[in-house]
């Protein structure tokens, strides 16, 4: 009994009999038994009965590593992890295997049964030279740094204070506010949010400045805060929030682009100041079709006019972007109050004559004649563009741009805020335009991903991150290039590539990478993997 | 004596999202599910990749309800439903029926929670509801759902009455959205999306169907979408900006006539089709206002719940907190975001 | 003999994909391959070309199963998989092994049936191409 393989013990769990449908399980343990395997059979419906029977299976036969083989349902794989860490076992020397697969995986020459318990003792080898995974603890900065003073960043700001963790908000001018300062209809809630955001300790704000270094890693960023003053700090996240620019689409417009046409930003200058002619035409979707943010900013201001000046006005679209919250209702208001609204596909053809704009187009519904609309003003829909500074800011983060040139998420399965690296987050305009409750919920949803991250201010590692030989490492620097995750950076003084744990997701990418093999994944190693590709298995039946 | 225990209301993307965020931050959290399993309804949700991922989110589902399997803090209890509900915030006591393991009969049980949330989810919309399509009346009109199931178990596209593939299919969107005949004054958001990505994955899987897609406007959704409409086009999808007023068709026949307005002359145009697709929307669930009558939940002129200010997690009872559909339509990513959100706020309250 | 003539395939899965594919296909028991090993990787990056080469020392065929483009858990990984792929598929010519021997798929969480389908397909093919001369003897 002191031999390797009888520290292994196969645990089969079947609640609800389906797997006694297609094979005995008691034929499978006599077989493993003639394998020297120990091996069980719980059939327990609840949870409790079932950890009760492994505990008792691992004790009696002083197990260190267990292959669970059930039918389908993941389910239960914390329970019998669980039961291991008490135990003081190597939770990864745990494998779980379906032996649904058996069922469809045998054929004419392979029997179910035999199958099953092939499939039992390639688990079995997978685990079995499965050394422990060492843990390691890291102290965890519980301040964020977050860049930009707009909505985005406020919001972030106010929601990780209110979570109790410090926040250092850096804006690159002198105001707070960002894009919605100008939008008269938000003036009282933003007033609200910047004084809230000035009255709570936690956030501390730098205006005027902006971010000019980093190094370090998630849970310990060092950054450096250049402007009036220079500072450098020791942050656990940062997120970025710092907008993006909006441009009146000039090229589109061609030479027509004069006094006479404006764009949506600058209209709201005038609607504050009440300069509103009596005849208003409205042009979106020139460029951006796939933004809602125009849409809005034309309903509400369309309504503002018609409302508060009584002015004719005409709305020119490529399609109505409602889907934001309210959005059907408030298009409903703005025709309601008697506002028009034309639907285009060819761009419309613009002349700005004698003080008065000439707009025409073949409406969608009639095209067989052209309509011309004539009016003192033309509002164009803005185009949402990078801001300058993006490309380096994004270096300096390690991070990426999208195609447009805007931050670009780490992977549609995840919050779409996060980066490829981790503790680098990005909120609002400056990853996507979009309305202001999309970018709240985005930006408290951040905030709360971020919590979850550095509340506890530690974290026990499991090292499953990827090892670096450094003996054998030449320097080539082909992992650092490779990494998608920012996690491996140059040790100078060792002379080899290190990978920084907490940064590091366990892809394999590197280690597949790296031309004199210097690196493993400790659950995946070399050995193991070559391991299973092996045909001739001791043992191995059918 | 205040408890951080928060129970979850619903285990769709929303609530098991935020069930993991607090989990993360210490709370022992119940998920309160009324079906068999977890995940909602995008766990139904086929993959909508072509030759690239199309950003559909769908597996989005099956990676949620792995990995909330992997947290000891959270309780699944499926099978249950709210009975009853008393306390004030920090010391909520509800009484969920559950249905036994064992037996085929339900027990009752009592949590004390200091927070709920509450992430029931929407209702598809009943197409049977828009008599004029003909939906449960003739075999081939199917709704967007039908067809997301049938891709994901059977991996192609049937007329359902006789299983050969359809070589001219339509799909009308906004039903059940954007609609105030039938009491829909709002935009569901995902249909326009979920038509354009379906009806890519079709013309690429089959080149020789021809597709067209019946719409109001096309509403965006995300990053790419321009890039995702332009190659809906470049394949040769056909967009017509009317909505068909009836479908004309035979009990037991597959023969379908669409009947629409041509824009260019305003006369009546109709149209033959193998299949047609109802892009339904997003309606609150059909039991909605008993939830919100037993937790004194308001809800809003759609049903929805109605969400405190701006403050879009808050319901209108402190210590009860709103997450994903129920409170107004949501892509998946807007619902995981919606429920991260939830928590923050959940976590906020227990705070103090 | 090629009618009895079963292949011998191993199956790389990632993780994130062609493994939770897998995984559906099994419980909802489509029927693929007979003799099919599957390889659990946590990204296709991680798989080496030495590791396709063994398999095919051991076997007949050699399936890749990886995330859709631009939906790779790690990014690009898909992609460094797919160049691997292809240089062995040149690799393969050049000694005089079919190259249809190593395939690569790419598939979502959720497609069990489509799993079951490309396996199917590559069995199939596998049959016609009758055993692998690279195989090793004994």
């Amino acid at each position: 009994m002191k031999d390797k393989i009888s520290k292994i013990g196969i645990f089969i769990y079947d609640p609800e009999g389906n797997l006694g449908k297609f094979l005995s399980v008691e034929a499978i343990c006599s077989k493993l038994s003639g394998l020297h395997f120990a091996s069980t059979v719980s059939s327990s419906v609840r949870d409790e009965g079932l950890r009760d029977d492994f505990e008792e299976f691992v004790k009696k036969n002083k197990l260190s590593a267990a292959v669970i083989a059930g039918y389908s349902s993941r389910s239960n794989e914390k329970i019998f992890k669980n039961s291991f860490k008490k135990a003081g076992l190597n939770p990864y020397a745990l494998a779980f295997i379906n032996l649904g697969e058996a069922i469809v995986i045998c054929g004419k020459k392979v029997k179910i049964l035999d199958r099953a318990v092939q499939l039992i003792v390639r688990a079995a080898r997978w685990i079995e030279n499965q050394g422990p995974i060492e843990t390691q603890k890291i102290l965890l900065n519980r301040k964020v740094l977050v860049l930009g003073g707009g909505i985005a960043g406020i919001e972030t700001a106010l929601t990780l204070a209110g979570g109790g963790l410090d926040v250092v908000l850096v804006e690159g001018g002198q105001d707070l506010g960002g894009e919605i300062a100008a939008i008269e209809g938000l003036q009282d809630f933003l007033g609200d949010k910047i004084r809230a955001l000035k009255k709570e300790e936690k956030i501390k704000i730098i205006s005027s400045s902006r971010l000019a270094n980093t190094g370090g890693h998630a849970g310990g960023f060092i950054v450096k805060i250049e402007g009036k003053d220079e500072s450098v700090l020791e942050v656990g996240a940062i997120v970025v929030a710092v907008g993006y620019e909006s441009i009146v689409p000039i090229e589109e417009l061609g030479e027509n682009f004069n006094s006479r046409v404006i764009g949506q930003r600058d209209f709201e200058k005038r609607l504050s100041s009440n300069d509103v002619p009596g005849r208003i035409c409205f042009l979106t979707d020139l460029v951006d079709e796939d933004l809602k943010v125009q849409t809005q900013a034309l309903l509400r201001q369309a309504l503002a006019v018609k409302k508060e000046f009584d002015s004719d006005v005409i709305c020119l679209c490529k399609d109505l972007k409602v889907s934001f919250d309210g959005g059907e209702e408030l298009y409903k208001r703005a025709r309601e109050a008697g506002v028009l609204f034309f639907k285009y596909v060819e761009k419309p053809g613009i002349k700005v004559l004698n003080n008065v704009v000439e707009v025409s187009l073949i409406n969608e519904d009639y095209p067989h004649e052209e309509m011309v609309f004539e009016a003192d003003l033309l509002v164009v829909g803005e185009k949402a563009a990078p801001r300058k500074g993006f490309e380096e800011l994004a270096k300096l983060l390690s991070v990426n741009l999208d195609s447009n040139g805007f931050f670009q998420e780490d992977n549609v399965k995840i919050l779409p805020t996060k980066s490829s690296k981790r503790g680098v987050f990005f909120v609002g305009g400056c990853r996507l335009p979009q309305n202001i409750n999309e970018t709240l919920t985005e930006a408290r949803a951040t905030a709360q991903e971020i919590l979850s991250f550095l509340s506890k201010g530690e974290i026990e590692l499991d090292l499953t991150s990827a090892k670096i030989n450094s003996d054998r490492c030449v320097l080539c620097l082909t992992c650092v290039r490779t990494c998608p995750h920012g996690a491996i950076v140059v040790d100078q003084k060792e002379e080899t590539a290190k990978v920084i744990p907490i940064s590091c997701q366990s892809c394999g990418i590197c280690a597949s990478e790296c031309p004199v093999m210097a690196i493993e994944l400790p659950l995946y190693t070399n050995a193991k993997v070559m391991g299973q590709l092996v045909n001739s298995m001791a043992g191995e039946v059918g | 004596m205040s408890s951080r225990n928060v129970a979850v209301i619903g285990g769709g993307i929303a609530g098991i999202s935020a069930a993991i965020a607090l989990a993360d931050m210490g709370s022992l959290v119940y998920i309160i599910e009324r079906d068999t399993q977890t995940g909602g309804h995008a766990a139904g949700f086929a993959c909508k990749a072509t030759e690239k991922c199309n950003k559909c989110s769908a597996c989005v589902a099956d990676e949620l309800i792995l990995k909330v399997f992997q947290y000891p803090e959270i309780r699944i209890l499926t099978g249950s439903e709210v009975m009853s509900f008393s306390g004030k915030p920090d010391n909520f006591r509800l009484q969920i029926s559950r249905a036994a393991k064992e037996e085929s009969l339900f027990e009752e049980v009592e949590l004390k929670v200091g927070a709920m949330v509450v992430a029931t989810g929407f209702m598809p919309f009943d197409a049977e509801a828009k008599k004029e399509y003909g939906y449960k009346k003739y075999k081939n009109v199917i709704t967007a759902l039908d067809l997301e199931r049938s891709l994901r178990l059977t991996g192609k596209i049937a007329k359902p009455t006789d299983g050969s593939t359809p070589k001219k299919i339509a799909f009308f969107q906004c039903v059940g959205s954007r609609d105030e005949s039938i009491g829909k004054g709002y935009c569901s958001k995902v249909c326009c999306p979920y038509a354009l990505r379906l009806s890519k994955l079709i013309k690429s899987e089959t080149p020789e169907s021809d597709i067209t897609i019946f719409y109001m406007d096309v509403q965006p959704a995300g990053k790419g979408f321009y890039e995702l409409r332009k190659s809906c086009e470049g394949l040769g999808i056909r967009f017509v900006r009317n909505l068909p007023s009836k479908v004309y068709g035979y009990v037991n026949s597959d023969f379908l006539q669409v009947k629409s307005i041509n824009a260019d002359t305003g006369e009546v145009i109709l149209d033959e089709f193998d299949l047609i697709v109802l892009s339904v929307g997003l309606s609150p669930q059909n039991d909605a206002k008993f939830l919100a009558d037993t937790l004194g939940i308001d809800q809003d002129g759609h049903g929805f719940y109605r969400a405190k200010g701006e403050l879009l997690n808050c319901s209108s009872n402190p210590g009860i907190f709103l997450a994903g559909a129920c409170q107004g339509p949501k892509s998946i990513e807007e619902s995981m975001a919606h429920g991260k959100a939830a928590a923050a706020e959940v976590g906020k309250m227990l705070r103090k | 003999m090629k009618g009895d003539f079963e292949p011998k395939i191993t199956a790389f899965c990632c993780e994130h994909s062609g493994l939770l594919s897998a995984n559906m296909a099994v419980e909802s028991r489509f029927v693929f391959s007979n003799d099919v090993q599957m390889i659990r990787v946590p990204c296709s990056g991680k798989i080496e070309a030495i590791h396709i080469m063994k398999a095919l020392e051991e076997g007949d065929g050699v399936a890749v199963f990886a995330c859709h483009k631009e939906a790779c858990q790690f990014l690009r990984g898909n992609l460094r998989a797919e160049a691997r792929v292809s240089s062995i598929k040149e690799i393969l010519k050049e000694i005089g092994v079919e190259e249809e021997r190593v395939q690569m798929y790419y598939l979502a969480p959720s497609n069990g049936i489509k799993f079951a389908q490309l396996l199917r397909v590559f069995y199939e093919n596998l049959k016609k191409l009758g055993p692998n001369v690279g195989r090793k003897v004994g």
